[in-house]
């Protein structure tokens, strides 16, 4: 067991506040007949803006990350993660091409005053959706190199404590973009 | 040093000050118009350097209502996002937008050089100036405005910042009005907009 995963699980053990599990919303079981989604596998594969995975049914969908220059080599990375199965699941890190270090970081608000922290890890409850969005927990991106561009995709991988891994392509949005549309 | 200009407002009195502008905002149930009558007892006047490296006074833009925000470039989530919803209020005002003025106050000067700032507002659509200046006089204009900044993980060329993020409402003539948070709906701050412009 890797290191975040070992330090998610005594997190998620201990019920401490590191895991996080931000906008969490129910949602209804979803069954998936198995020719079906094997064919949207091979029919969308990575390029598709939703990554469904038969076995375990986590999805991504709706990554973005923001674009960077030269100079401002710091960006934020967004994702939606559908939590299809029975229990819960812990995402332990994400990395993103062409970011050579990722955080998963949260904001807190208090008096007019937002703090930025690092989180270990952000719990996602079962048959339940975290999403990860500007102004609460989110992926920060450090020395991006070359710049993202607008409008290209990079990939961004997520790993669970589980060690199961889950990619998507993140589209590149502009500066003053607050979602995926 | 960089450190050193660390500036914390957590005196009871401050955070009591903060609280007290949240709490008129939550209890009342009336317009903008009414809360925007009265002028908050802080805020004020001062001079910086835009992304042009010219200097900057506010008195320099009397007559036009004034959104102001402290943030940095390198700040990747608040500030686009709170920003962005600056500039939808700006857009749902029409005509009556393009009479806004928008200041983006650097609290990472170390970095945000006039050059820098000159290349983070062209990246939106919606026109805005960025200032920044020595430490000690970023300290002077936060202190003004009561808001306050931290940096953090300062080993790191990357380091970030906690900051206020607060968005500021100054009048046409200067005063401060209201004080909204990061995540106000545009249509409010829109609305806060109309209400003083109908003043005049």
């Amino acid at each position: 067991m890797g290191r975040l995963a070992a330090d998610a699980r005594r997190i998620v053990e201990a019920g401490g506040q590191p895991v996080i599990g931000a906008r969490a919303t129910r949602t209804w079981p979803v069954v998936v007949l198995g020719l079906t989604s094997t064919a949207l596998a091979i029919g969308l594969g990575l390029a598709a803006q939703t990554t469904d995975t038969r076995d375990t049914q986590i999805v991504l969908r709706d990554a973005w990350v923001r674009e960077s220059t030269a100079t401002r080599t710091v960006s934020a990375g967004y994702v939606t993660i559908d939590n299809r199965t029975p229990r819960d699941v812990t995402l332990v890190s994400v990395s993103v091409a062409g970011a050579p270090r990722a955080e998963l970081h949260t904001m807190t608000h208090e008096q007019g005053h937002s703090s930025m922290r690092s989180v270990k890890a952000v719990r996602i409850p079962a048959r339940s959706s975290v999403e990860l969005a500007p102004g609460g927990t989110h992926v920060m991106l450090f020395d991006v190199d070359p710049p993202f561009a607008q409008a290209a995709t990079v990939m961004m991988t997520l790993t669970f404590d589980d060690h199961a891994r889950r990619s998507i392509r993140a589209v590149v949005r502009p500066q003053s973009a607050t979602s995926i549309r | 040093m960089m450190a050193a200009l660390q500036i914390r407002f957590a005196s009871i009195g401050v955070v009591l000050l903060l609280a007290m502008v949240g709490c008129q905002r939550d209890q009342s149930s009336s317009a903008s118009a009414q809360r925007s009558a009265e002028r908050l007892d802080f805020g004020g006047d001062f001079s910086l350097t835009d992304q042009d490296g010219r200097t900057f006074r506010l008195e320099d833009v009397r007559g036009r209502p004034v959104f102001l925000f402290f943030g940095y470039t390198s700040c990747p989530d608040m500030c686009p996002m709170t920003m962005s919803r600056i500039m939808s209020a700006q857009d749902r005002l029409g005509d009556q937008g393009s009479r806004i003025v928008t200041l983006f106050v650097s609290v990472d000067p170390k970095r945000d050089t006039p050059a820098v700032l000159k290349e983070y507002v062209a990246s939106f659509s919606t026109p805005l100036i960025g200032l920044t200046g020595s430490e000690a006089e970023i300290a002077q204009v936060a202190a003004k405005y009561h808001a306050s900044f931290e940096l953090v993980q300062t080993d790191s060329p990357n380091y970030l910042v906690n900051h206020t993020t607060a968005i500021f409402l100054i009048d046409p003539q200067g005063r401060l009005r209201e004080y909204f948070a990061f995540d106000e709906d545009p249509e409010r701050l829109a609305a806060a907009v109309r209400a003083l412009l109908s003043e005049t």
